[in-house]
């Protein structure tokens, strides 16, 4: 939105002194301009692209882009399959084919196509976890689980991929998914010290597993719960303003999830 | 039938958190006061708490939100009452799996609860009725109410007016 009232307020008056870098200006506006609906100013942009560079692929992405930002579809999937048909490689025209599907809600599709493009273009990160997403609207966890694998394979020190994995596999349930889970928020916590979120992970993992019964190594896990409970607890006294604490009154909701742990154990 | 209030409070919240995040789908509760001692057929839900935006569905955080929100409520006198939920697609405003789940676990807790889902289409300046639509447990599916006033005339006029202030990310991202 700040783009598209840039461009009205001020640049457009003054494009001659923007020099070559014009070009990549309107491609930019044209994007932003089709995110706020602003449907007139990409056209205008469009037509400008054309008629500095006629047969780029570039400006036919915009404006199979421009008919996705109308709702027509058929005719943007069409323009993009002859994108496809002139440069084989061209990722950005089967990723939009992608983004029609699920625009248009057809998840399983999408998924589908989503596939085949990764099939060939085995190292784009963002189709990955794009493909995890689906699979998860889906609640297909086991397949969502494998796309967060193969980022985690390629980027191992982000850890939010291996935050994400974990939360995963605790969204799986049975307990050698919930000890996997474990073990990946504990890595998670390792190379960023300061994620709440993989300590809660790591709380709640431990306790599930401690809480439930035949397990081997359950004082182990009481011992973990608890370590993530004290990691917790710290953060909240440094970080928050005590009286937001006691308001939202989250140490005692953690504080009842131990003792209910060291309950069942002195039973 | 039970009668039901939104205060403006957690309608402005609502929808505040879904404008906020045009490109993501959005969900939370909705915290209503406990009634168990009154005994009242009218539930007022309050406040609301936004829960994520992106992705939805995932059992840890929620489990972590929900105890948090639990404690919260104990020490107010209210009770997780319902669930709001915004699909990432324009015209998307089916009831999916994650609400239903959701959703049952909520009744869990409270028998009478409800669902909103959010219909983004009617998230605009024009509001002159509520933006989503309200979804009951009956049996083992969910049913739609019919047209239940839930909001004053006075809660859609602040809510309109929330319109008419640019805030970040706000507006037209989502329409």
């Amino acid at each position: 939105q700040t783009v598209v009232s840039l461009w009205e307020d001020v640049l457009m008056s003054e494009r001659n002194k923007l020099g070559d870098e014009l070009w990549t200006v309107y491609e930019q506006v044209c994007i932003a301009a089709l995110d706020c609906q602003r449907i007139d100013i990409s056209e205008t942009c469009i037509e400008l692209l054309k008629s500095k560079f006629p047969n780029s692929l570039r400006v036919k992405r915009l404006l199979g882009m421009k008919y996705e930002a109308e709702e027509r579809f058929h005719k943007a999937g069409d323009l993009y399959d002859d994108i496809i048909k002139e440069d084989e490689t061209n990722m950005f025209a089967r990723k939009r084919k992608v983004a029609i599907l699920k625009a248009q809600n057809k998840t399983l599709e999408a998924i589908e196509e989503l596939n085949k493009y990764l099939k060939q273009f085995m190292t784009d990160f963002e189709a990955w976890m794009e493909l995890c997403d689906l699979y998860l609207a889906v609640q297909d966890y086991t397949k969502a689980a494998f796309c967060m694998e193969e980022l985690i394979m390629s980027n191992p020190h982000n850890h939010l991929y291996h935050q994400k994995f974990a939360e995963i596999k605790y969204t799986m349930g049975d307990p050698d998914n919930m000890a996997i889970a474990r073990t990946y928020f504990a890595q998670a916590i390792k190379l960023n010290p300061n994620s709440v979120r993989s300590l809660y992970g790591c709380f709640l993992a431990s306790s599930n597993l401690a809480a439930s019964s035949n397990r081997k190594d359950k004082q182990s896990n009481i011992k973990y719960a608890a370590w993530a409970a004290q990691q917790l607890k710290e953060k909240y006294t440094t970080v928050q303003p005590e009286d937001l604490t006691n308001q939202t009154r989250v140490l005692e909701s953690i504080e009842r999830v131990l003792e209910s742990l060291t309950e069942k154990t002195s039973n | 039938m039970a009668e039901l209030i939104v205060s403006i409070q957690a309608y402005c919240k609502i929808l505040l958190h879904a404008v906020k995040h045009p490109h993501c789908a959005v969900n939370g509760v909705l915290l209503a006061e406990d009634n168990k001692s009154k005994d009242r057929k009218v539930l007022k839900f309050v406040d609301c708490v936004p829960l994520f935006h992106l992705t939805l569905s995932l059992s840890p955080m929620l489990e972590a939100a929900l105890l948090q929100i639990d404690a919260y409520c104990k020490s107010r006198g209210y009770i997780i009452a319902g669930y709001y939920q915004a699909n990432e697609n324009l015209r998307d405003k089916e009831l999916n799996n994650v609400a239903k789940t959701i959703g049952r676990r909520i009744q869990e807790n409270c028998a009478n609860s409800y669902i909103f889902m959010v219909d983004n289409e009617r998230l605009s300046q024009m509001l002159s009725s509520e933006m989503y639509r309200m979804y009951s447990p009956r049996e083992a599916s969910w049913k739609e109410e019919e047209k239940l006033e839930t909001v004053t005339e006075e809660t859609l006029r602040v809510a309109s007016m929330l319109f008419l202030t640019d805030f970040q990310g706000g507006g037209c991202g989502g329409l």
